[in-house]
């Protein structure tokens, strides 16, 4: 019952949250149902038996097929080979267990719905303590299996008796054995993701056994910068995405693996190949630059995202409020993603291999008028403004259907991957070294990414103080942009053949108000050619010294080296409307270095039992260097020769550089009493080459504390809660991507003519900020965590305040300064507000031989600016028009759009003369009439003008949220993944000229719904050329509702059964198929919703549908 | 048991102690942050010579070239 209310609240909060997004939380109140202790049960099964002369272990398996109850052993361990005859007639298992095992001096326990064997004594251990004989000290073995709590045996776990440096790791089947002194000793049981347990064994002769019951939940170890911390200790907002959750996601690169796998993280993806995606962790921080810090391997880097191989990384964890990021310091404020790289274990040597093939499709593309239907419109268009039609166009119904560009421009485009990796290791030393290729062919034409990667990770004890390990990325990549423009395509005339007869590109001929003055689209997007070539190394090696037994001191270096070479060609052509007399070719040599050092020590002790304090203090150096150079020449005499040796004419140099450099001192203390009160104080001082001398350094300070109530008496007598945290956190973060040089006070030299001479001169440019520094972003966080019903269900809850301070706005100079205001510094003056909260729930819905696990999280954000330090906006968003469509002012969200409000459609000349003038004049032709768009007059001056736009949409999603459901039975798996955001507005810009019907281009279906005549439309407006009354302007007419719900991928596996995968010497083997972006329900009307952060859709490349198919195999 | 280990660490005290020494050295260096624009004619690199300090003057003087 506790359950259910509990359920049901959770539910109901959500709701309350989300108030649109019912649908999905729905199913949470959906059967979860608590584990009941049915180990009497299974002991009271009966069964009926006789053999003779058979290994036992061919009788525990009769047993197990019999009663359905499954027994896990070692074989070695119980001697399981030995010869028995055993009759029994309706026998309970616990009798075959007391009577016929305890003889053989074997033991059982009994875990959820399986039965564990072990041996009960150390007897047929007499071997290894025949070895410990020869020591000076008396031995004993003890020995045990280790298994989780679902009963399944452990392998690599590390025995070790405490205080000595006796250690031994378990076996495949979770089995140890290990010598140790005589009298009192203890055994530390340690292995990553499962609690530490120790377990005191006294006694001499006997080898007790140790059966563990693991509890996982919330023992897993997050990587927090600097350190690891568990799960269970944090005290900041942390997500932790495991790279197995994202192991049947055949996508091309790590980051769209991770759209909607963390609350408050929103992923931004694109359709187009070996293209990054855009995180905003917690909405959007500044109107600057609001990505956020990626660390890999405990080093920050630049190298893209899209150029790792998502098969070499173990986890990724996302610190997203100011008390877990401070630490980063001035690179915090946007968030931080830390990426760890594989490592071997020595466990098991490991030999995998993975691979996918895919069919890539653009999801949904736009239907555009067919020739005859344009030639009416058309028509239509010139007739509107008094102009003469096109005779071709005469008879609309003769053209037909005409080119459909799209369909040409966009392509069935296929995906493969193939990823090979071995990694193992002794208990000194371990590696991981894989090798991948990746080579996608983009949806659009002449588009197409190659990724080639290694990893190389080594970790190595020397000493027992002294450990040596590396990390080392290799990749190149090679992107094809093309030359494609998608609205171009949209633009294209229907009636337009793509080829002349003689087989060269067609292009429009003639007045082009007739015909239009598109460049063949799909000619441009075949003939030239835009390539990105990238090389990237990302190394380091660090030292780990255990200076005392508490004290480590640990040493990183680390170098980064990009080197990524632009080429563009485009040769010659003689097609209209503007033909290409000269072939060009442009390249561009990019090289950026960047060097890292990071020293610190980390004290970590426990005190007095209930005292467990970390300390960590150090220092981390990195710097950087860009350089790069171009040429570009044009006129080739030949298309085979496309060097810059063999052009001719208007040859171009360039080339530049910049430098930035960062030194910090961190710091960090841990306290925990007792497990039940935690406290976490970080503190970091950033010196940064780009802050202006006057605020060289700054100081990042953060403070969290938690408590977790479980750890109460007061709590403890309630089962169902396993785990309650509360956390409060505040701190200080920066944002130091202001640009390298902001603080710089640059001289323009000029020259004139003084008396008749030319003299040199220097002007100040721009009016210099010495005080130019980080933004600063303030959060404060209080979070809960729980774990309940033995794990079977966790909920973390944040919510959170952060607040931009010092954000740089282009500053405010008065004229009578002397100095530009145009080129004006930027100060640090802006203020951004983001609110919002944060709701993950997972959930084991179904435990047994049909699995079913579900993970939900929604977030709420709401973002507004507070002040620009200027009465005056900014306007951003361009797209080439004459007016931007974003506008940044205190009181509105960041990228707000801007623009005119309609008001319907002018239906009679009355309407047109009764209602504020817009455009007015004496020439019928060329004023406001009837089929017009009516905008708000919302000053009220009877004059529709510039005074009248408004604040007409938020780009910035209120709600992002995602939900994956996994089910597993008898091999089979099958994941769903839903993704979704919703309260967000898009401008779809493609619109204003397809749907403007102002000129001869062509236009989307949705124009066949025009006004043409009274009562027809009150929404799309009569088509007619020139556009006088400026129907197209910027207004709330194209701005369109962002929200949608996708189902971002499904995918369906089955790995074969242990003994068939065996036979072929493989540890495991899994086949799946998998479906990208399967479906998506939206209202919004473009090529895809998920369009780039600012909400503008405006030539975006869609996101495409992907069917594939893998294989996973582990040997 | 012991608190730490003695002897590993006379042994190796030396090691650390040039570690901390490097680290220390790069540190102290203060020039390390200043980086200045290094494709323009900025305050960091003018004003060093006299001929800096006439095309200043020459700058002082260029409004009066402007058309009145």
């Amino acid at each position: 019952m506790k359950l259910k209310r509990l359920l049901v609240a959770s539910t109901l909060f959500a709701m309350r949250v989300t108030v649109a997004q019912i649908a999905l939380t729905i199913i949470f109140t959906c059967n979860l149902y608590a584990k009941e202790a049915k180990s009497q049960k299974i002991l009271e099964k009966s069964f009926s038996i006789s053999v003779q002369n058979v290994p036992l272990k061919k009788v525990i398996f009769s047993i197990q097929k019999k009663t359905n109850v499954q027994f896990t052993f070692s074989a070695n361990a119980i001697n399981a080979e030995r010869i028995i005859t055993y009759s029994a007639q309706d026998k309970k298992i616990i009798d075959f267990l007391d009577e016929v095992l305890k003889a053989y001096n074997i033991g059982y326990q009994v875990l959820d719905e399986k039965i564990i064997l072990y041996p009960l004594n150390s007897s047929v251990f007499r071997d290894n303590k025949a070895i410990g004989e020869g020591n000076d000290k008396l031995q004993k073995t003890l020995s045990g299996i280790v298994s989780n709590d679902k009963g399944e045996p452990l392998p690599g776990v590390t025995v070790n008796e405490k205080g000595t440096n006796n250690s031994v790791t378990t076996d495949e089947k979770g089995y140890y054995s290990i010598n140790v002194g005589e009298g009192k000793v203890v055994l530390a049981f340690s292995s990553a993701g499962y609690e530490n347990h120790e377990l005191a064994v006294t006694g001499s002769s006997s080898a007790n056994i140790v059966l563990k019951i693991f509890i996982r939940a919330l023992e897993d170890v997050v990587v927090v910068g600097y350190g690891t911390q568990k799960k269970k200790d944090l005290t900041g907002a942390v997500s932790s995405v495991d790279a197995k959750e994202l192991k049947s996601l055949p996508v091309p690169s790590i980051g769209e693996a991770l759209q909607g796998r963390a609350a408050g993280v929103q992923v931004l993806t694109s359709g187009i190949p070996g293209s990054n995606v855009t995180f905003r962790i917690r909405g959007v921080g500044t109107i600057n630059n609001s990505d956020p810090l990626l660390v890999i391997d405990g080093v920050p880097t630049n190298v893209p995202l899209n150029t790792l191989n998502q098969n070499d990384i173990a986890n990724i964890e996302i610190l997203k409020d100011a008390s877990a990021a401070a630490i980063y310091g001035s690179r915090g404020a946007n968030g931080v993603i830390i990426i760890t790289t594989k490592k071997g274990t020595s466990a098991k040597n490991n030999l995998e291999f993975q691979m996918f093939a895919g069919q890539q499709k653009a999801g949904n593309i736009i239907h555009m008028l067919d020739a005859s239907q344009f030639a009416s419109l058309h028509n239509e268009m010139m007739a509107n403004n008094g102009q003469p039609q096109n005779p071709t166009y005469a008879d609309p119904v003769s053209l037909g259907k005409g080119t459909d560009w799209l369909n040409n421009l966009f392509c069935t485009a296929p995906i493969q991957n193939y990823s090979l990796s071995y990694s193992g290791g002794s208990p000194k030393s371990n590696y991981y070294v894989s090798g991948s290729i990746l080579n996608q062919d983009g949806i659009v034409i002449n588009t197409g990414y190659k990724r080639y990667t290694i990893q190389f990770n080594t970790e190595t004890k020397l000493f027992d103080w002294l450990k040596f390990g590396n990390n080392l990325t290799l990749n190149t990549d090679v992107k094809k942009s093309g030359s494609y423009d998608i609205r171009n395509t949209m633009a294209a005339l229907p009636f337009q053949k793509i080829y002349n007869v003689d087989g060269s590109y067609s292009g429009p001929v003639g007045q082009s108000s007739w015909y239009g003055d598109v460049i063949n689209p799909i000619g441009k997007a075949r003939i030239n050619e835009n390539t990105t070539r990238g090389y990237n190394i990302l190394g380091n090696i660090y030292t780990e010294i255990r200076i005392l037994k508490d004290l480590k001191f640990k040493s990183t270096g680390g170098v980064e080296a990009l080197f990524y070479d632009n080429r563009s060609w485009a040769p010659k052509y003689n097609w209209q409307p503007i033909p290409q007399p000269n072939s060009y070719l442009f390249e561009q040599y990019n090289k950026s270095l960047t060097w890292l050092w990071d020293n610190y020590l980390t004290y970590d002790t426990y005190f007095k039992e209930k005292h467990h304090l970390t300390l960590l203090a150090g220092s981390s150096a990195q710097n950087n260097r860009y350089d790069y150079m171009n040429g570009s020449i044009q006129n080739f005499a030949s298309n085979t020769t496309q060097q810059l040796n063999n052009g001719s004419a208007q040859p171009t140099v360039g080339g530049s550089a910049s430098e930035w450099a960062l030194l910090s001192f961190i710091g960090r203390a841990n306290y925990t009493y007792d497990n039940k009160y935690l406290v976490t104080a970080t503190l970091r001082r950033d010196g940064s080459s780009r802050f202006g001398n006057n605020n060289k350094w700054g100081w990042f300070p953060s403070g969290s504390v938690a408590w977790r109530l479980s750890e109460e008496n007061f709590m403890k007598n309630i089962p169902w809660i396993n785990d309650l945290k509360l956390r409060l956190g505040y701190g200080v973060t920066g944002n130091q991507n202001i640009g390298n040089y902001s603080f710089a006070s640059v001289l323009q030299t000029v020259q004139y003519n003084f008396n008749g001479q030319s003299v040199t001169a220097a002007v100040p440019l721009a009016i210099p900020n010495p005080d130019v520094r980080w933004e600063q972003v303030e959060q404060t966080n209080l979070g809960i965590d729980a774990s309940l019903f033995e794990g079977r269900a966790g909920i973390t809850f944040d919510a959170y305040i952060k607040n931009t301070n010092n954000m740089l706005v282009p500053m405010a100079v008065p004229i009578s300064t002397g100095y530009s205001d145009i080129f004006v510094p930027s100060v640090n003056a802006g203020k951004v507000q983001n609110k919002g909260v944060e709701l993950t729930i997972t959930t084991e819905n179904m435990t047994g031989k049909l699995e079913w696990n579900t993970s939900f999280n929604i977030s709420y954000n709401k973002n507004k600016v507070i002040s620009l330090n200027d009465s005056v906006p900014l306007y951003t968003g361009g797209i080439g028009l004459n007016q931007n469509l974003s506008i940044q002012n205190s009181g509105f969200p960041v990228n707000e759009f801007y623009g005119f409000v309609t008001n319907g459609v002018f239906q009679n000349q009355k309407e047109v003369a009764g209602y504020a003038v817009q455009i007015p004049g004496a020439d019928p032709f060329n004023r406001t009439s009837p089929g017009d768009i009516k905008f708000r007059d919302l000053n009220n001056d009877g004059i529709i003008d510039d005074n009248d736009r408004s604040y007409i949409g938020d780009p910035n999603p209120s709600f992002i949220f995602a939900m994956n459901n996994s089910f597993s039975y008898a091999g089979f798996d099958l994941n769903i993944f839903l993704q979704g955001v919703s309260g967000n507005k898009i401008f779809n810009a493609n619109r204003i000229y397809q749907e403007g019907m102002a000129v001869a281009q062509n236009q989307t279906t949705a124009v066949l719904n025009r006004w043409e005549g009274e009562g027809t439309s009150n929404t799309i407006p009569r088509a007619i050329f020139n556009d006088p009354n400026k129907n197209t302007r910027v207004s709330n007419r194209f701005i369109e509702d962002g929200s949608y719900l996708k189902i971002k991928s499904i995918s369906f596996g089955y790995t074969l059964p242990k003994r068939i995968s065996q036979r072929g010497s493989m540890s495991s083997a899994r086949v799946y198929i998998s479906c990208q972006n399967l479906a998506t329900f939206t209202r919004y009307t473009g090529f895809d919703p998920e369009v780039p952060s600012s909400g503008i859709d405006f030539n975006v490349y869609p996101v495409t549908r992907t069917i594939s198919a893998g294989i996973n195999v582990t040997f | 048991m012991l608190l730490f280990n003695y002897k590993i660490f006379v042994m190796n005290y030396k090691k650390y102690f040039i570690v901390f020494i490097i680290a220390g050295a790069l540190f102290s260096c203060k020039k390390y942050l200043d980086k200045s624009p290094l494709d323009s004619v900025n305050t960091s690199n003018f004003w060093k010579t006299s001929d800096d300090a006439i095309a200043g003057i020459n700058g002082a003087y260029q409004p009066t070239q402007w058309p009145k």
